[in-house]
Parts: structure tokens; sequence; C-alpha cells
């Protein structure tokens, strides 16, 4: 009996000894990252689409020579938020945004679509500025940006094919774009004057209709600060009302993501 | 949830035995006294005086006076001054410059990239040497120290990219008041005034720090085990084995 005794004393005194979790640790799950690397790669993708999109219609305006028609293009193609007004050597398309009204500016320099370089333009200097130029049948858009904390540049190949509206239910242009996106976030710390950089590089094998899009997404992150390089596919199914994720291996859906309204 | 349970059942468990050990006690020399009376009057009443019972005051047992110093080790389980102490580095805006803040984008990667491990923490060992200067009062030093260690790593290799760890160190000066003797068990009080340290690899602080017993008992002669509720630097409950030397 008192060998028990003294064994429980000295359990209870080494009891004390063991450490203890004291807080819950976190989530071991890499959908976070790949939900950044995605939501901030979306809104790159968001501007070349969108320029390709509004200067392959405002190209197909310029050749319509009757006024009736015109009007129907501009109705069926532009919706009612967007106006367009030409100017010398070019024209200006003017899209409301969100809160904001923002401007392309597109320079032909008296040439036909296909013909010669054209020039984008949004906010220059500050902004958005893109060189499209033929490229054996297909166009070769360069563009490049600048614009508040992020620099960077496209390389994107394109081409697009107009689709009777009244076969398909959608009128609209089809686009295949195949090309890279890379992009440079400038972060500095307010406390310390460190200015980092995290590089996205996006390579797009991607078809738009519509505002729907198909295809695949390869975006890698390269973190300077942490040497840290990551990996994310995305795959847009077309008719699908999900993407899909993979990222190190694991896979995530996100649904209701189709209507991308780029 | 275990490891949570097992310390606690221990406790009832030591509780009971320190019943046990005062009941043994309740067995006076007064009646003892009257026992042996009884029976010499029965067996020897012509030859033998019978003894006389003994007057009984209260005096410290002469056993667990002889010895002058103690020397205690043992350890706390989570108290909240501790836990204070620890988590004083975790508010600390250096963690928060170096990964950036969450709102940019390499803060929002930074967070999604890496996780950090479960936390783990020994929020108390002490070490304890008394020196009696009074039946009732003894004068020493008090040595506490209690740290926790967490791990970040990335989420999806696993691979470590750094460990955080820190620890809350104690100096005290001691002074126990021992308010109950027996042969083999005491009870006492005690409190404690002195600096504590917490650091980790770039930082370090000393704050004042206090620690108190409301009450404590020891089991045992020249080596006991020790059992304590209080506050401060040791912790909330804290156990332990010592010597009397």
């Amino acid at each position: 009996m008192r060998h028990i005794v003294n064994l429980c004393m000295i359990v209870v005194s080494l009891m004390s000894f063991v450490g203890c979790a004291v807080e819950d640790a976190g989530s071991r799950s890499t959908e976070p990252m790949a939900k950044i690397m995605w939501r901030t790669s979306k809104s790159h993708i968001a501007i070349v689409s969108s320029a390709i999109e509004d200067v392959v219609h405002a190209n197909e305006l310029l050749n319509i020579a009757d006024e009736q028609k015109r009007a129907e293009y501009m109705g069926r193609y532009f919706d009612g938020a967007t106006s367009f007004s030409e100017i010398t050597n070019g024209f200006v398309i003017t899209k409301l945004m969100g809160d904001s009204r923002i401007s392309w500016v597109v320079t032909t320099n008296g040439h036909a679509f296909g013909q010669g370089d054209w020039t984008v333009e949004f906010q220059s200097g500050n902004g958005y500025t893109m060189v499209v130029r033929p490229n054996n049948g297909e166009y070769r858009a360069i563009m490049s940006f600048d614009y508040g904390s992020q620099r960077g540049s496209s390389d994107i190949y394109f081409s697009y094919s107009l689709v009777d509206g009244e076969m398909l239910g959608y009128p609209d242009v089809v686009s295949s774009i195949i090309g890279d996106i890379k992009v440079t976030v400038y972060e500095s710390n307010a406390s310390t004057p460190l200015c980092v950089d995290t590089e996205i590089t996006e390579r797009l094998t991607i078809s738009e209709y519509n505002g729907l899009m198909s295809g695949q997404l390869n975006v890698d992150c390269i973190d300077k600060y942490y040497d840290a390089h990551d990996k994310l596919t995305v795959l847009i199914p077309l008719f699908k009302n999900y993407i899909e994720l993979v990222c190190y291996g694991d896979s995530y859906q996100l649904f209701n993501e189709r209507k991308l309204s780029w | 949830m275990i490891r949570r349970i097992f310390p606690l059942l221990s406790l009832v468990l030591l509780f009971v035995v320190s019943e046990r050990l005062l009941a043994q006690e309740v067995v006076s020399t007064e009646m003892l006294a009257q026992n042996v009376s009884s029976y010499c009057a029965q067996n020897y009443a012509s030859t033998v005086v019978s003894p006389q019972p003994t007057s009984w005051r209260y005096a410290p047992d002469a056993s667990s006076l002889e010895n002058k110093h103690s020397l205690q080790v043992g350890g706390g389980l989570p108290g909240l001054t501790v836990m204070a102490m620890l988590d004083m580095l975790f508010s600390d805006p250096y963690y928060e410059d170096k990964i950036g803040s969450s709102n940019s984008l390499r803060g929002q990667l930074s967070d999604a990239r890496y996780y950090w491990t479960k936390e783990r923490a020994v929020t108390s060992l002490t070490l304890d040497y008394g020196c009696r200067v009074r039946d009732w009062l003894s004068l020493g030093v008090k040595g506490a120290v209690g740290f926790t260690t967490r791990a970040r790593r990335h989420v999806a290799t696993n691979d470590l990219l750094y460990r955080d760890s820190r620890v809350a160190a104690s100096l005290l000066f001691n002074m126990r008041f021992d308010w109950l003797h027996r042969r083999s068990f005491m009870m006492y009080s005690s409190f404690g005034l002195g600096v504590a340290s917490i650091f980790d690899y770039h930082h370090g602080t000393i704050i004042p720090m206090f620690d108190a017993t409301y009450v404590g008992f020891t089991a045992g002669r020249k080596f006991y085990y020790f059992l304590e509720l209080g506050a401060g630097a040791s912790g909330t409950f804290r156990t332990g084995i010592g010597c009397r030397f």
C-alpha cells in the first residue's frame, strides 16, 4: 500500500511537467492560397479580355457604314453604359465600370484592323497601354500596365470570330487567347520601409464567349520575400457553373463563377 | 483530453491519500495514555503506578522541524499570470511587420501559405529553496520558468519556416508561513516578490512579479510531496517533490 501511495505521488508530480496544448492550430489547407491567387489573377485577365473584346467590337462598328445598322450593332454589342465616339485617327470607347467611368482611346493611325498597329490606352501614363499588331492571320496584343501598386505586362495572341447571335442565341464574338500575363505587385510596409515584390505569371489558354470563359489558366506566384514559389491551375469548363482550382495537387471547386463579368 | 483530465484525477487521488494520513493522526497521546492506564489497572494494579495522562497542548511536531533547509522542485498547471506573461509577445507588432499587413497581397498569401502548428506550453516549472528561521517562518528563493513554442509550416509541404518560442522566467524572494505541523504532514501559505523576464530570440523585457500560495501542504518527512493552490509565477495548481536537510 505504501508503495502504491508513493507511486501515485510521483505520478502526480510528473504530470505537472507535461506540456499542454493551449491554442488550437491553424488549418492546413491550400484552399485559401488557391483562392487568393485566383482572385488576384482574375482582375488581370479581366482587363486584357475586356480590352480585346472592346477593340474587336469597335473595329466591327467602324466597318458599318449604314447608320441604322451601326446603331443596331451598338445596341447589341455594347450595353447602355458604353458609348462610342470617333476621333481623328481613332475612336474612344467609354464604359461605366462599377462607380467609375473609364475610357479606352484607340488610335488606328489610319490602318484598318489587321493591317497595321493599333494602340489602345487607358489613362495614359498611369494606366494600361496595349499595342495590337497583325501576326500571320491572328493578332498579337502586347500590353503593359502601371496601375496603383501593380505593374506588369502581357504578351498574348488572340483570334476572334463573329458569331451569328440568332443561331446560338448569344450575339457575341468568340475569342481565343493564348499567352502570358506577368504582374509584379509592389507593396511596402508602412512601419518598415521595405518594398517587396510578388510576381504573378499567368499562362492563358482560354476562349471567351459573351463574357463566358473556358479553358485553363496556370498561375505562378513568386514571393521574393520568402523565396516561395506557388503554382495554381484553374480549370474553367464551358457551360459549367463552377471552376476548379488545383493547388499542390489539392483540388477545390468554386461555384457560381461561370458568369465572369469581366 | 486524457492529458488534461489525468492531472485532475491525480490531484483528487492526492487529496484522498492526504485524508488517510490525517485520519491516522487523530489517535492522540491522550487516548493512548487512557488505554494504557486501563490496561495497567486491570493487570498490575498493586505493583505499577498508573501513568498520568499528559496535558496535551499544541506544539509543532519535532520531526518536521529538525531540518532547517528545504529544497523542492515542481510544476504548475496553467495560471492566468503565466499565460498573460507569455501572451505579451503575441501582440508584439514585430510579428505583424514581419509577415506584412494582412490587407496586402503578400500578407494574405503568407497567411494562406503558412499555418501555425498547435501551440504547446509548459506554464511553470519551479525550484524552491527555503531556510527555517522560526518554527513558523521560512525564508528562501523561488525560481519559476514557463515557456511556449509553436511552429510556422507550409500548408502543402509541411516544411518548417521557423519556430516561435517564448520563455517567462521569474526569480522571487519567498516567505513561507507554516501554520500546521504533524509528524509527516504540514500545511502552509507563502508569498513572494521578485522579477520576471520574458524573452524570445530577439525580444526581452523585465517586469515585477509575485507569487502567492493560498494553501499548500506537504506529505512526508525527509522526502516529501507537496501540493499547492495559489496564483502568480508558479501557476494555479502546483505539485512536486522536495527534501529537508
